[in-house]
């Protein structure tokens, strides 16, 4: 490229053809909706009927009725463009709409898969799908190992932890009673009718208080409790990433 | 389903407000008309 002074921006560059110039002065026209020239030739059209309208009627004898009678027809166009462009977004909106509904339809989007597009369109603190990810590279890790310990789920089940302390607040729950009430809720779907209640001798169910402590409330389930509800979460975790995954493909297909 | 039917409200701001402003200026182009012709057709 060669470099000279005639070409710099704002230094005497800019278009020398006649064709350049006509392009240029379209530079800064968007939608063309607020502007007062005639955009094409269907408004031409119009705007000569209107004015052979008026002149039928009026005396434009006078060159300030014919002026105003021009300030009139200009106007009405501009009116009858921006109508026009209300009517097109209407349509714009309602193909989209269309288009969304098929496209849901052809990729099989369940009930909850549609709620969380929805979630995820509306909620600007949505948490995007890395946070799901790191949690099941969490669980992933952890069901690798042979025997994990309390240990394991306390240091290498960070986001873990964090996921499941946000989902009990969720449900107004604290965390002890959340995991008590999600094992609770698995094992009655497994054995009905069966729920086992430990209780120490010489106390009653409302004597226990629930720990507080994240480091007590892990120990304080057994490792075949753990074992069982990281298995609940990780169903949980892979529907929810299935779902995510569907939504970014949809996504990525729309026009 | 129902916020993809809607169109983008910002847009449709925009042009409600300004068919309001034309609107308006039309009317009274037309009032100034029928002025303009009652003063000049006398």
């Amino acid at each position: 490229m060669t470099d000279n002074k005639e070409n710099r921006q704002g230094q005497g560059g800019g278009p020398k053809t006649v064709l350049g110039k006509v392009s240029s002065s379209k530079n800064a026209v968007t939608h063309g909706a607020t502007s007062k020239q005639l955009l094409n030739a269907d408004e031409e059209r119009k705007f000569h009927l209107t004015l052979q309208e008026f002149e039928q009627n009026y005396n434009v004898n006078h060159p300030l009725v014919k002026l105003q009678i021009e300030r009139i027809a200009q106007t009405q166009i501009q009116l009858q463009r921006v109508q026009k462009m209300m009517l097109v977004q209407f349509q714009k909106s309602q193909l989209n709409s269309q288009i969304d509904e098929d496209l849901q339809k052809a990729m099989d989007f369940n009930a909850d898969t549609a709620d969380l597009k929805l979630l995820r369109d509306i909620d600007p603190d949505y948490r995007n799908y890395d946070y799901i990810t790191k949690i099941a590279v969490e669980i992933f890790v952890i069901k690798q190992q042979e025997a994990f310990t309390h240990e394991d789920v306390l240091n290498k089940m960070p986001q873990f932890i964090k996921h499941i302390t946000a989902e009990a607040k969720t449900v107004n729950q604290d965390l002890h009673s959340y995991i008590k009430s999600e094992l609770e809720h698995k094992r009655r779907l497994k054995r009905p009718g069966i729920v086992l209640k430990i209780i120490p001798p010489g106390h009653t169910e409302e004597d226990i208080v629930p720990p507080q402590d994240i480091n007590d409330i892990v120990k304080d389930y057994s490792i075949e409790d753990w074992q069982d509800f990281i298995l609940i979460k990780q169903l949980e975790i892979h529907k929810a990433m299935t779902m995510e995954r569907k939504i970014n493909d949809y996504q990525k297909l729309l026009p | 389903m129902q916020e993809a039917s809607l169109p983008d409200l910002d847009t449709y701001d925009k042009l409600m407000r300004y068919q309001t402003s034309l609107n308006n200026q039309l009317s009274k182009q037309i009032g100034e008309l029928v002025e303009l012709e009652k003063t000049y057709s006398k």
